[in-house]
């Protein structure tokens, strides 16, 4: 499956392991408290957040990197070309784990739009939970 | 017992200790409760059962019991011919600790996984399994057919599944720690055999004569 992003970028989307979405999911809150987050008005979850002592919001902002180093690790199946792992490797982001490459080139280097990543990751989710049924 | 996953893996399925699975205790949450008139002026709370957030709750509270139980029985577990390319990566990735238990749970689906789980349980400690095995084996009939295919009057008070266990260990002369160290399988043996024996009695009390 093909999406298409606001930069002109077309990624092919492949499902990954439930088991592993759901684990993130848990360590962000679980399903019931992402929609819940997902409900409320921006000013109201910025107020939220900011209310969060410094080790929740911690444990937060690494379980969402988490999130999209997995979504885009292991759910695209585009590589970044050498020019694209040379630039990762001069900012210090170099793993040599093909899944970890591809998603810093789509989370640093590509210049996705929040609202690109926020596709990408729904879309891996759908197709995983279509593919699981 | 040994199973083998679609990618050739080994897994040597081994017993952990039953008392540990009895303490898994993951509190169900409830559902919202609404109330509605009866007749005249008598109300009663009803759950509302496909309430959206409770549902997410209850997805939630499925796969925290799911975790749990998948740490439980990853002791029990002897596992050979593993790919680990896939852990050691997802471990790189800040998932899982890469060991062999992780490159099972993030590549295997999870009805693979609680076919796993339930194979552990199975060894360790009473299940429905055991119980329908050990009383095919037993071969009690009654008028030719078998005993459990006779319905029996029993009263409405019901007992948890521990209950009919501490009571077979009891007539069995066992100590608790002494039934919980044998096989799950001959623990659901013991079950099985006093269930059977309470139906038989029932069934010869009430038309022997």
């Amino acid at each position: 499956m093909e999406i298409e992003l606001s930069t002109g970028l077309t990624l092919t989307v492949r499902p990954v392991s439930q088991v592993a979405i759901d684990a993130i999911i848990a360590e962000l809150g679980g399903y019931a408290e992402q929609a819940r987050l997902a409900a409320m008005p921006f000013d109201e979850l910025t107020s939220y957040i900011r209310a969060m002592d410094y080790d929740e919001r911690a444990r937060r902002d690494k379980a969402q990197l988490k999130q999209m180093v997995y979504m885009f690790g292991w759910g695209i199946e585009e590589t970044p070309d050498d020019r694209v792992i040379e630039m990762l490797e001069e900012l210090d982001c170099n793993s040599t784990v093909p899944q970890i490459q591809r998603a810093h080139w789509l989370i640093y280097v590509a210049g996705l739009t929040r609202a690109d990543k926020a596709n990408i990751i729904g879309t891996v989710m759908a197709l995983t939970r279509v593919m699981n049924q | 017992m040994e199973l083998v996953t679609q990618t050739g893996a080994t897994i040597k399925i081994g017993r952990v200790e039953r008392r540990a699975l009895d303490a898994l205790d993951v509190p169900r949450p409830q559902p919202p409760l609404r109330i509605v008139e009866t007749w005249g002026e008598i109300t009663e709370q009803v759950p509302v059962l496909d309430d959206v957030d409770y549902q997410q709750r209850l997805g939630d509270w499925r796969q925290r019991i799911f975790l749990e139980q998948w740490q439980l029985i990853v002791p029990a577990l002897e596992i050979s011919g593993i790919d680990m390319a896939e852990a050691v990566a997802l471990h790189a990735a800040g998932i899982g600790d890469g060991s062999p238990s992780d490159a099972l749970h993030y590549t295997l689906t999870y009805a693979e996984q609680k076919h796993i789980i339930a194979a552990v349980y199975y060894q360790s400690t009473v299940t429905a399994r055991g119980i329908i095995e050990a009383e095919a084996r037993f071969g009690y009939t009654w008028h030719g057919q078998p005993l459990s295919s006779w319905s029996v009057g029993y009263t409405p008070g019901a007992r948890g599944q521990l209950a009919a266990d501490w009571r077979a260990a009891f007539r069995s002369q066992l100590s608790w720690s002494e039934f919980c160290a044998i096989p799950g399988p001959e623990q659901s043996a013991h079950v099985a055999f006093w269930a059977l024996e309470d139906r038989l009695a029932y069934l010869v009390g009430t038309y022997g004569n």
